[in-house]
């Protein structure tokens, strides 16, 4: 009977044992614990990234294979949990790319890049982003800029916004979204006409 | 896009204590920012599901037992941030521990290997698009012939590709660069010409993925190689 790692023990020391005794019975349990602790969690953010059930099966076995290959290139001083996370998201960006690097039409048919280089981010040049991003940080507080940059960057639907950040109200993030954009837009207007 | 905050420095940086000067720097971009919100969703298992989550989370445990990424016996499911799978999951677990149970486990594999390949050799011309489990595990590399000054990756056709997209990740797993249009398949890397992102002796991670009229259908698992 394969011995059950302890439900106490760190995903660190979890991940230390397996590289310890890869192929081994007991790292090959340390590798199944800390993936039976992280699958659901892993699977329910797919989910919520591409909303299909099939495909976020996909997207979230995949994750988890590419986490066990990189495994032992993992830095034990961070933080276990926002490295999966990383891989898991970008992964499930990458599975709709196309959709999730669409700027924000869908609040006035406007976007952050529209007065710059056009609605496709992948075309947008390295120094408009940039110049973009010194914008936001002058003009829009924390959340405004983390709901922009969800809603423009990772391609996240208003209503996950609305439950990620915990707006209150009614119009949710899209009222935050709307302001985030009013202001970002003056201050460009204003640095575009000074 | 560029500069996108990798894994490894998010995990680091979130570790930090807030009163950290490299962390409240970090907290200035609206990236950092946007990146721990979603972090603090993810941890919350329960806020993320969907209706089907719990019979979802059972189908993704088998396709890893069948994948051979974890054993198939029961194991506790520990939770790092102090939630539990609840009493269902228990139960399953003490289900699946049964030789009777995974008795049965294994038959279903085999039948849906036997289904998987009769599909496949079956399969013509319709319209039925590569997803599932079984579309990741087929669609994969077949090898890579490392030789001085050019690499060489081959993989799968994958049924219905009408072109493959090699993607690079870099060790965070983040993409660093991509070649597109491929229409065969295999590819050659070549020193000298290497795809914008690439360093020469950089050791990265590759995987090909199938496209139907530029939709993404497949893709292979992640292999690591040694660029030319």
């Amino acid at each position: 009977m394969r011995s059950r790692p302890d439900e106490a023990t760190p995903d660190e020391a979890l991940i230390a044992e397996y590289l310890g005794d890869r192929g081994g019975a007991r790292g090959r349990a340390a590798l199944s614990g800390l993936i039976e602790r992280w699958s659901g969690r892993v699977y329910g953010w797919a989910f919520r990234v591409v909303r299909e059930r099939e495909s976020a099966l996909d997207l979230a076995q995949e994750s988890l294979m590419q986490m066990v290959e990189a495994l032992p290139r993992y830095e034990p001083r961070g933080k276990f949990s926002a490295w999966l996370f990383v891989i898991v998201h970008r992964r499930c960006l990458s599975a709709v790319r196309r959709r999730s690097l669409d700027l924000d039409r869908e609040i006035d048919g406007d976007s952050l890049g529209a007065r710059g280089a056009g609605p496709d981010a992948e075309h947008e040049s390295a120094a408009a982003m940039r110049r973009i991003f010194a914008v936001m940080e002058q003009v829009l507080d924390p959340r405004e800029r983390a709901a922009l940059w969800l809603r423009a960057y990772e391609g996240m639907s208003v209503e996950d916004i609305t439950q990620v950040l915990r707006v209150d109200g009614a119009s949710g993030a899209r009222g935050l979204l709307q302001t985030a954009r009013r202001k970002l837009r003056a201050a460009l207007d204003h640095e575009g006409g000074s | 896009m560029e500069e996108r905050l990798h894994a490894v420095d998010f995990a680091r940086l979130i570790a930090l204590p807030e009163e950290d000067p490299e962390r409240r720097r970090a907290e200035a971009s609206p990236e950092f920012q946007a990146m721990r919100h979603m972090l603090e969703e993810f941890e919350q298992p329960a806020a993320s599901g969907g209706g089907d989550f719990d019979d979802a989370r059972d189908e993704l445990e088998r396709r890893l037992v069948a994948a051979g990424v974890v054993d198939a016996p029961a194991r506790p499911a520990p939770d790092a941030v102090g939630h539990t799978g609840g009493s269902r999951r228990t139960g399953l677990l003490v289900m699946l521990s049964r030789p009777a149970t995974r008795a049965g486990l294994a038959f279903a594999a085999v039948v849906v290997v036997i289904a998987f390949a009769t599909w496949t050799l079956n399969f013509r011309d319709g319209d039925h698009l590569m997803r599932g489990s079984m579309g990741a595990t087929e669609f994969r590399m077949t090898g890579v012939r490392e030789a001085p000054g050019e690499v060489v990756l081959h993989w799968t056709p994958a049924p219905q590709a009408d072109q493959y997209r090699v993607v690079f990740l870099g060790a965070d797993l983040i993409e660093t660069s991509r070649v597109e249009g491929v229409k065969d398949t295999e590819a050659v890397i070549r020193a000298g010409q290497l795809p914008a992102g690439l360093t020469s002796g950089a050791v990265v991670s590759v995987e090909v993925e199938a496209l139907r009229g530029g939709d993404l259908i497949s893709t292979t698992p992640a292999r690591s190689i040694r660029l030319p």
